[in-house]
């Protein structure tokens, strides 16, 4: 590990590589640790599976108007626009039905990703479209990662960083005592499309890298794996993001080593063995609070 | 029921409030004067807590609330509300201090200053309700009747003219109840308006001023010694169990 680590450390396209999945695992530790809090965990799964159908859609429109159905601001712009429209139509499932909320959330993340599944056959059966490649988006490919997506990941981290710190309050008072938030005025609607927009950016940065149909185990896994050692949301904030940088160093690492590897599913795993890990170290009562927060 | 004189903190006038299809006050009209300790009496599901969150503007109603003599809204820094116990998770990551310091936020706003004033007000009201030992605590490590206390720490440290209090004697030992019915009575005696849903009618009597007795409506709001007869608690009950009933 430590020697494919020094071997990919020699390589400027590599450093490139885990300079952007490391900003990208510190940057969902932080936000996923407002979306576990927040307990929105699931509305960000939704969201991420709703990106596909809107890639895929914005590619489609792309390869029709004579581009190369791949350039990045369409394909960014087509996962911001999904992905807003999963959360949406959970919305929309919860006004006019009276479902639960996890079962809005389920029927809006499946529907969706089941729509952006049958659009990427169709789209790899029309002539010169092969899918566009877009398939590496679902599993994440981070060989395939360039200046302008570390550039990215470091943009989204920074806004994380300063919204949370700026708000840092505000966010705290909504998720462990809404009902005092709203009687101080505080603008709940708000804050909440905050962690949302904040969870839409890590995964569409993170699309590339990691895929989205795994970035929602990125935002969550590490903040699971912080809670049991963390005090307050701040601590909880630093700790996820080292974990989550941890974890997506080491899971790019472990792709790299073997040929054709995804880089998502390696992430994902890396990032569940350190929360195993945490967990079996962590004193007992410590995993109840961690198993709450999840 | 009328109050007496002096000015109004609440004035509630014709309010009606639906869960969807169920309603859950119907017609609810009462009057709390400002600077009294009025106790919110009445058996489980009869509308107390609605009728607060009502009066905190947090659910849609028709009628007429006025708080603190205009709309909720233009005087929420004055207000304090304390929610039940259930409403909150107790195992999230947060110290006693920061739940006393979001009382000292809610009075600065979005840009107020914070930082070492904001600290040190978060202790005094801290070492009002005895905790300030246990500022760095995880507010999950504490009893439910210390977490009260942090709570009762956070709506002093709001500084508030009106404080709100839903059950802040649900599932506590009797030392807190005493020692946060103190605070309360001093919080009285310099001005604040005190309303507490409450559930022990024996102390309703002993220690509030005025009180509302809700079931489904307003059945009756004045001063505790006038409306805490066995003719209104009967009409208020009904069959219902009654907690803590002197003996008629």
């Amino acid at each position: 590990m430590i020697a494919a680590l020094a071997g990919l450390l020699a390589d400027p396209h590599a450093r490139t590589v885990l300079a952007t999945t490391a900003t990208l695992g510190a940057s969902c530790g932080l936000a996923g640790t407002l979306l576990v809090l927040r307990r929105r965990a699931l509305l960000g799964d939704a969201a991420g599976h709703a990106t596909l159908p809107g890639i895929v859609g914005a590619g489609a429109l792309s390869l029709s108007l004579g581009g190369t159905g791949r350039e990045p601001w369409v394909l960014v712009t087509g996962a911001a626009l999904g992905a807003l429209a999963g959360i949406a139509v959970v919305h929309a499932i919860r006004r006019a039905t009276r479902l639960p909320a996890d079962a809005a959330m389920a029927i809006a993340l499946g529907s969706l990703f089941g729509l952006g599944t049958a659009m990427l056959s169709a789209l790899q059966q029309v002539e010169g479209g092969h899918g566009a490649g877009l398939e590496s988006l679902v599993t994440g490919d981070a060989a395939t990662l360039v200046r302008a997506d570390l550039h990215a990941a470091a943009a989204v981290a920074a806004a994380c960083i300063l919204l949370a710190t700026a708000l840092r309050d505000d966010l705290r008072a909504l998720a462990f005592d809404e009902d005092f938030s709203r009687s101080v005025g505080r603008p709940a609607g708000w804050l909440d499309a905050l962690v949302s927009a904040l969870a839409i950016a890590n995964i569409v940065a993170g699309m590339r890298a990691v895929g989205l149909v795994l970035s929602v185990a990125l935002l969550v896994i590490p903040a699971a794996a912080a809670r049991p050692w963390c005090r307050t949301m701040g601590g909880m904030m630093s700790l996820a993001a080292v974990i989550g940088a941890a974890g997506a160093v080491a899971g790019t690492v472990a792709s790299a080593a073997i040929d054709d590897a995804p880089t998502g599913p390696f992430v994902v795993l890396a990032c569940g063995a350190l929360l195993a890990a945490s967990l079996a170290i962590a004193p007992r009562a410590r995993v109840t609070a961690a198993g709450a927060a999840a | 029921m009328t109050s007496g004189g002096g000015a109004i903190a609440i004035a509630i006038d014709a309010l009606d409030v639906a869960y969807g299809a169920r309603t859950v006050l119907r017609g609810a009209t009462a009057r709390i004067r400002a600077g009294t300790m009025t106790a919110v009496v009445g058996p489980n599901g009869a509308g107390k807590s609605t009728l607060l969150r009502a009066v905190m503007g947090m659910l849609p109603f028709t009628g007429s609330v006025r708080v603190l003599g205009g709309s909720i809204e233009a005087c929420r820094t004055r207000v304090a509300y304390v929610p039940q116990r259930a409403a909150v998770d107790w195992d999230f990551p947060i110290t006693v201090r920061q739940v006393a310091e979001m009382g000292v936020h809610a009075r600065l706003g979005w840009f107020g200053l914070r930082g070492r004033r904001t600290r040190r007000e978060a202790i005094e009201a801290l070492e009002d309700v005895g905790l300030a030992d246990l500022a760095g605590r995880p507010i999950g490590e504490l009893s439910g009747g210390q977490q009260q206390r942090a709570f009762m720490a956070r709506a002093l440290a709001q500084r508030a003219d009106l404080v709100l209090l839903d059950e802040p004697f649900a599932s506590i030992d009797a030392t807190t109840e005493r020692d946060l019915l103190a605070l309360l009575s001093g919080l009285r005696d310099r001005g604040t308006t005190v309303v507490v849903v409450h559930h022990d009618l024996g102390t309703v009597r002993e220690r509030f001023d005025d009180a509302v007795l809700v079931r489904g409506t307003v059945i009756a709001h004045g001063a505790a010694r006038d409306v805490m007869t066995d003719e209104w608690i009967a009409r208020t009950y009904g069959d219902a169990p009654r907690t803590g009933a002197a003996p008629s």
